[in-house]
């Protein structure tokens, strides 16, 4: 297992297909390249549910994209981390409860990885937006640097 | 006494049900005046998206119609339209696509049994309250769901809508090294399946006694997946071909989902009905362990459904250790077809009861017409006069909140094929 695994989630249509977008992005990035397989692992997943749970196991930080709906601007870069979903008051991504519910139970069976982030963008209300390729790459930049700076963290160690 | 209050209890909207669906309810008088349970499915328009589809294309399609028994529907799929073409499956094939089912349904029950019934049985609204106290037993589904999906991603490429089946065998046969590492994982996971059995029948289950219709394959030297003879325990024993001649689907008015009957009367298909009507199929050591739960089957307590559920777990571990133990590449993992005009009939067991296809093909093999009968479907006419049953025997006199969590629990445990079922009831209460 690396110990950073990137998933993106989502049905691979519409608007819901942005984890799989982002991932695909990921996956052609240079600076990551290098990484995979042995430090790093990305892949896309469908609605993964339950599964997430292993798909995380083992690693050390553990990356979920997804199209977000908190109340913020379209288009917006928006990074969660295990407190924001335990706290979220509603839904925090297009799957209702699915992803949230699942880092909930992760968490109260241990098995969370020490580290997790949500990454995605914000969809707003309109369910018919669409992320333009400046809002995607945006999004690549800060979930590469995150990576960048969790290696270099881990490596100083 | 007699009750003269007057309850109306409207779900409008089940949340985190595929389709939508809702549930009405009103006591009149200590008696149930009205019960409609409403299921939409939008399953069934995928019968109008396989007309003029190649049958090449049907496996992947109907994969769709389910992320949770997407096996179910290829299996019925590729039984019914090889029927079509002439050719009959043995060998690797045959015992492979066994092996897959045994995943679905490992992994369909793991997270039913463990997500969705436990909390009701443990009395926790739900599995996260749960798994506060219970880490062990969440820990225990998501292992065994995870072993199940590990099977199904074996031979189908991927565990949600795999696309590994073809009409006729497989595209892929994973490699031997591939399945030696999964029969030992499913070794392991023996003692802890074995456990899942005395786990649910030490569960505080209500003792419900109903007299109800049980369905289900049979065959004649298994417990029935892909192949079998249709029987009821009322004396029913057809070939699938005959479906028609005592099933009739019907629309009802509050429902734009199907509803089934068998001879006019609902039915339950399922793990219980599968259970009720082939017990005798399961070899011996699943059979020492149900006798040694103290567990009867036939059983006519609906809550035993759980039961039956962890007893097919224990089972397809068991069954897929045995089809993979002496695993071996295929010369090829298919049987070549050749398409002809014609019309066929699958019908296997999918992880909630027989699932019923029918194609009409024409002579370059494109579908003409198709028919899809789900077993959710099936049930619904039975839930319906399970509630009416259950509730009453629970007593009507009960309040809103203690009828409305029985109601769930008897819905729940039928794990009908909405997605996340649990808690899916929002309740509005209109006293008069």
């Amino acid at each position: 297992m690396s110990p950073v695994i990137v998933i993106g989630v989502g049905s691979p249509f519409g608007i819901d297909r942005l984890g799989w977008d982002i991932v695909r992005l990921l996956q052609q990035h240079g600076a990551l390249k290098p990484l995979v397989p042995d430090t790093l692992t990305m892949e896309s997943a469908d609605r993964p549910g339950t599964r997430l749970v292993a798909m995380m196991k083992g690693a050390e930080f553990a990356i979920i994209i997804d199209v977000v709906q908190s109340g913020m601007e379209a288009g917006t870069v928006v990074q969660l981390n295990q407190d924001d979903i335990h706290n979220a008051p509603h839904q925090v991504s297009v799957h209702g409860f699915g992803v949230a519910d699942v880092i909930m139970l992760a968490d109260k069976t241990g098995d969370l990885p020490p580290r997790l982030n949500i990454f995605g963008l914000e969809m707003g209300q309109d369910t018919d937006w669409t992320p333009t390729q400046i809002q995607k790459n945006k999004l690549v930049d800060v979930i590469v640097n995150e990576i960048r700076e969790f290696l270099a963290a881990r490596a100083d160690e | 006494m007699t009750d003269s209050r007057e309850v109306h209890i409207n779900v409008p909207v089940m949340a985190r049900v595929e389709g939508g669906g809702a549930l009405a309810l009103t006591i009149r008088d200590g008696r149930i005046d009205m019960l409609k349970l409403q299921i939409f499915e939008p399953p069934r328009l995928f019968e109008k998206f396989l007309e003029e589809r190649n049958y090449e294309e049907v496996p992947d399609i109907v994969a769709r119609i389910c992320g949770i028994c997407p096996v179910a529907y290829q299996m019925s799929a590729v039984h019914a339209l090889e029927s079509v073409f002439g050719i009959s499956i043995d060998g690797w094939v045959r015992d492979m696509r066994r092996v897959l089912y045994c995943g679905e349904w490992i992994e369909s029950h793991a997270l039913h049994i463990h997500l969705l019934a436990a909390p009701d049985f443990l009395g926790f609204p739900n599995a996260i309250a749960m798994a506060e106290q219970h880490a062990d037993i969440v820990r225990r589904g998501l292992r065994l769901q995870a072993l199940g999906n590990r099977l199904m991603h074996l031979f189908g490429g991927r565990s949600v809508h795999p696309v590994g089946v073809r009409v006729g065998g497989f595209h892929h046969a994973p490699s031997p090294e591939e399945v030696a590492t999964v029969v030992h994982e499913l070794r392991a996971a023996l003692p802890e399946a074995e456990a899942l059995v005395y786990w649910t029948a030490s569960l505080d289950l209500p003792d419900d006694e109903q007299s109800f219709t049980c369905v289900a394959l049979r065959h004649p030297g298994e417990y029935p997946m892909n192949e079998g003879r249709l029987v009821s325990s009322g004396g029913l024993d057809i070939d699938i071909e005959n479906f028609d001649s005592h099933f009739a689907e019907l629309h009802v008015r509050h429902s734009t989902a199907l509803h089934a009957l068998l001879d006019g009367r609902p039915y339950l298909v399922g793990p219980l009905a599968r259970i009720n009507l082939n017990c005798d199929r399961l070899p011996e050591s699943v059979r020492r362990v149900i006798a040694a739960t103290g567990v009867r089957f036939p059983s006519g307590n609906m809550f035993h459904s759980v039961i039956a559920r962890a007893v097919e777990v224990f089972y397809a571990l068991l069954e897929a250790i045995r089809l993979l133990e002496n695993y071996a590449l295929p010369k090829r993992p298919f049987v070549p077809v050749t398409p002809r005009a014609g019309s066929g009939t699958g019908c296997t067991e999918a992880p909630r009861g027989i699932l019923w296809h029918r194609y009409t093909l024409n002579g370059e093999g494109f579908i003409q017409s198709a028919r899809i009968v789900p077993p959710t479907s099936q049930n619904q006419a039975r839930i319906e006069e399970d509630l009416r049953v259950s509730l009453e025997s629970y007593g009507l006199d009960r309040n809103e909140q203690e009828l409305r969590l029985r109601g769930e629990t008897v819905i729940r445990n039928y794990d009908p094929c909405i997605s996340c079922s649990t808690h899916f009831l929002r309740i509005r209460v209109d006293r008069q």
